[in-house]
């Protein structure tokens, strides 16, 4: 996390308890990989769109997938996803939403505004380590950034 | 020798079209072919002819003659003659009427009836004919003579018609000419007969009551128009000239000139009294006519309409006050719709957010107890005793029990408000994508499904998806303990409406307790043998419900369970 310039993954996770188990997993699954940890959706925000705290961090640096819980604090979750998408210098992120709720009205949002996929977090612990290793690690595997193209 | 006329029953029964009457007069045979016209008479059904030989003796009687007098030919052939059907009194009065005409002696019997049409005089006359059954009926009789080709009578034709409708109406016209009196010597309508320029010519009591003239004020001195509203004639006679695209007066002309024309004219016109006060009237016009239908004059008999007027006012002012009460009432019981929305909108919106935040903030703290259960296991486990980890276990368990607990209550909360999407789709499809969803078949395990040809179902699929899966989880878990389980899954008629079942082999259940079957958290098997949350069954019936349909089960407890239930029409089985 000391390096904000080059970072694998955005969990944007307000529970603590949530953020301990999801670190937890997906330290198990790769421990190499380079987290950013947000606890709201202004901080996600400001670190994905390089405001704030984070005016030095270059916005072409995008991250190879971001977690983002529904449920935030000052900012919605909803809200972080369609700015995300809204914007073309970050569209091509991969989002996986990963929300306690199994609400259909949040799944068909979600699915509007382009999220790629979307996981209810299961209250059994091995179910949950699985998907978050499962689909984190899939989307950043399948995601060759624009640059890593080139 | 007596003639004989073979009779025939029924003319219009014979191939040919020609009836024959054929006569044997002794020296005089003769056979007498009918034109059209007498065919006609003798088979019409309307008119009894009845023909007899020359000394009264019937020898045909027609259809109409058996239907008009109730005899059938039978009875009276070669047995009576036309005077034995005859009103006798009616026969002694016209034999002494032509007595005295022809200044001989005429027998008061069937002379009387042919004795003009034997001295080739025409005859027509009305008389009573006396029915089998002794009633009575007027009738008009023709009588001719039939003669053979010298010229000699040989027998009677007597053609009658029923004369009661006539009768009937020639009543109804007396009748109707007392009442035309009563109307014109009433007090109540006021009569006034006009010439045809509109003078007035009569002026009856009823007129001179209603109006305040005597008839000596009116009687060829002025119009009816003159008794009138002269604004209403105006106006009336403006309307009429555009209807009938024709310039009408505004005087008499446009009181009479529909009546002129032919047409029924009834109006409602203001009249003036002779102290010039008014009063609605309602007046009928009629044109009267003489014998060569030219007009000469009018007929204007009016009523007096204030009574009714007044009566139309206070029901109409009744009506106004009626239909402001109903106003009234609507809008109250729109505010008061438009309130219980508001307050309904508003508790379906709690609702959602309480349920919401359960499935949101309910299940965090338990993934919380679930997940570091499970961190301790990994990390600690090894140290800790077996007792400590069995609890550990224990603790997870609890947590996600808990976790499927909030799952099916907010899946049951949300049938309420999720709207049915219904459509017809293939039932056998749905329940083999439910087997293949619900892992089927085991290999650990030893189970026989058989599933039958299901018919169409029309309903929501998605939802109708969980009825099944829950319908056949359960078959599936409660034959768990059978060497072979067997599931069948088919469907019957019952009262004519489709039945799906669901029948195991399993453990059943007590039907004592069949009423908690389908209540939330009602359990019927401890935890311990069979898992579950109790909310399974609660789900299914209450889809069935909201899809109109009905479920219930039978069962017999370690005998197996069977579940059926319908789309449509509440049975019960």
């Amino acid at each position: 996390m000391s390096d904000p310039n080059s970072v694998d993954l955005v969990l944007v996770e307000d529970n603590p308890q949530d953020l301990e188990l999801a670190l937890l997993a997906l330290k198990q699954a790769s421990p190499s990989l380079r987290i950013h940890v947000a606890r709201d959706g202004a901080e996600a925000v400001e670190f994905i769109f390089c405001e704030g705290p984070y005016t030095g961090r270059l916005i072409a640096e995008t991250p190879k997938v971001i977690l983002l819980d529904l449920k935030l604090p000052k900012i919605d979750g909803l809200d972080v996803l369609k700015r995300i998408k809204g914007d073309p210098r970050t569209s091509a992120i991969p989002v996986v939403v990963l929300t306690s709720s199994s609400e259909q009205r949040d799944v068909v949002e979600s699915y509007k505004l382009g999220v790629n996929s979307y996981i209810v977090k299961p209250v059994n612990f091995e179910r949950y380590t699985e998907a978050v290793r499962g689909l984190g690690l899939y989307w950043m595997l399948l995601n060759r950034s624009p640059k890593a193209a080139h | 020798m007596k003639p004989v006329f073979p009779f025939v029953q029924d003319p219009a029964c014979l191939p040919a079209r020609e009836i024959k009457v054929i006569t044997e007069v002794g020296r005089k045979a003769a056979v007498l072919k009918a034109g059209d016209l007498q065919n006609a008479i003798l088979s019409s059904a309307n008119f009894s002819s009845i023909a007899t030989d020359e000394e009264g003796v019937i020898q045909v009687f027609n259809i109409g003659a058996e239907r008009m007098l109730g005899y059938s030919a039978a009875d009276v052939l070669n047995q009576i003659t036309p005077a034995d059907i005859s009103d006798t009194q009616e026969l002694i009065a016209r034999a002494e009427a032509l007595s005295a005409e022809f200044g001989s002696l005429i027998t008061p019997g069937f002379e009387a009836l042919v004795f003009k049409a034997s001295r080739s005089l025409e005859d027509i006359y009305e008389l009573t004919y006396i029915r089998k059954d002794g009633s009575r009926f007027p009738a008009i009789v023709s009588v001719t003579a039939l003669r053979d080709g010298q010229g000699a009578i040989i027998g009677y034709l007597l053609i009658g018609t029923d004369n009661s409708a006539r009768k009937k109406a020639e009543d109804a016209l007396v009748k109707a000419g007392a009442l035309q009196d009563a109307i014109f010597s009433s007090a109540y309508f006021s009569c006034i007969a006009t010439d045809d320029k509109g003078v007035i010519q009569l002026f009856n009591v009823g007129a001179e009551k209603m109006m305040g003239y005597a008839a000596a004020d009116v009687v060829n001195r002025i119009t009816p128009a003159d008794l009138h509203d002269p604004r209403e004639v105006i106006e009336r006679a403006t309307a009429l000239s555009a209807e009938f695209n024709t310039p009408i007066e505004p005087g008499f002309e446009a009181l009479a000139f529909k009546a002129s024309r032919g047409i029924e004219d009834i109006y409602e016109l203001t009249k003036i009294r002779k102290d010039g006060s008014r009063f609605p009237a309602v007046v009928s016009v009629t044109a009267l006519r003489d014998e060569r239908a030219r007009i000469i004059g009018y007929l204007l008999i009016g009523t007096d309409n204030s009574a009714r007027k007044r009566a139309e006012e206070a029901l109409l002012k009744a009506a106004t006050i009626q239909s402001a009460t109903i106003l009234q009432l609507n809008a109250d019981l729109e505010r008061r719709v438009q309130e219980r929305t508001v307050q309904l909108e508003s508790a379906n919106r709690e609702l959602e957010a309480f349920s919401y935040s359960v499935s949101h903030d309910l299940r965090t703290p338990l993934r919380a107890i679930d997940g570091f259960s499970q961190v301790v296991l990994d990390t600690y486990g090894p140290q800790l005793p077996d007792e400590g980890r069995r609890y550990l276990h224990t603790i997870r368990a609890g947590a996600q029990k808990m976790g499927a607990l909030i799952d099916d209550l907010l899946t049951f909360a949300r049938l309420n408000r999720q709207g049915l999407i219904k459509r017809p789709f293939d039932t056998g499809a749905l329940v083999r994508g439910v087997l293949d969803e619900l892992g089927y078949p085991w290999p650990e395990r030893k189970v026989e499904v058989r599933l039958a040809e299901l018919p169409a179902s029309i309903g929501d699929p998605a939802l109708l998806k969980q009825v099944w899966v829950n319908l056949l989880s359960n078959a599936f878990k409660y034959t768990r303990k059978r060497p072979l389980a067997l599931v069948e899954i088919g469907c019957t008629k019952i009262s004519g409406v489709d039945t799906f079942f669901v029948r195991d082999n399993g453990t059943g259940f007590d039907m004592a307790y069949a009423d908690k079957l389908f209540g939330v958290f009602q359990r019927l098997h401890r935890a311990e043998d069979y898992e579950g949350t109790g909310v399974g069954l609660a789900i299914v019936q209450r889809i069935i419900h909201r899809h109109g349909g009905s479920i219930w089960a039978q069962a017999s407890v370690d005998h197996g369970a069977e579940f059926s239930f319908t789309l449509e029409g509440r049975i019960s089985p």
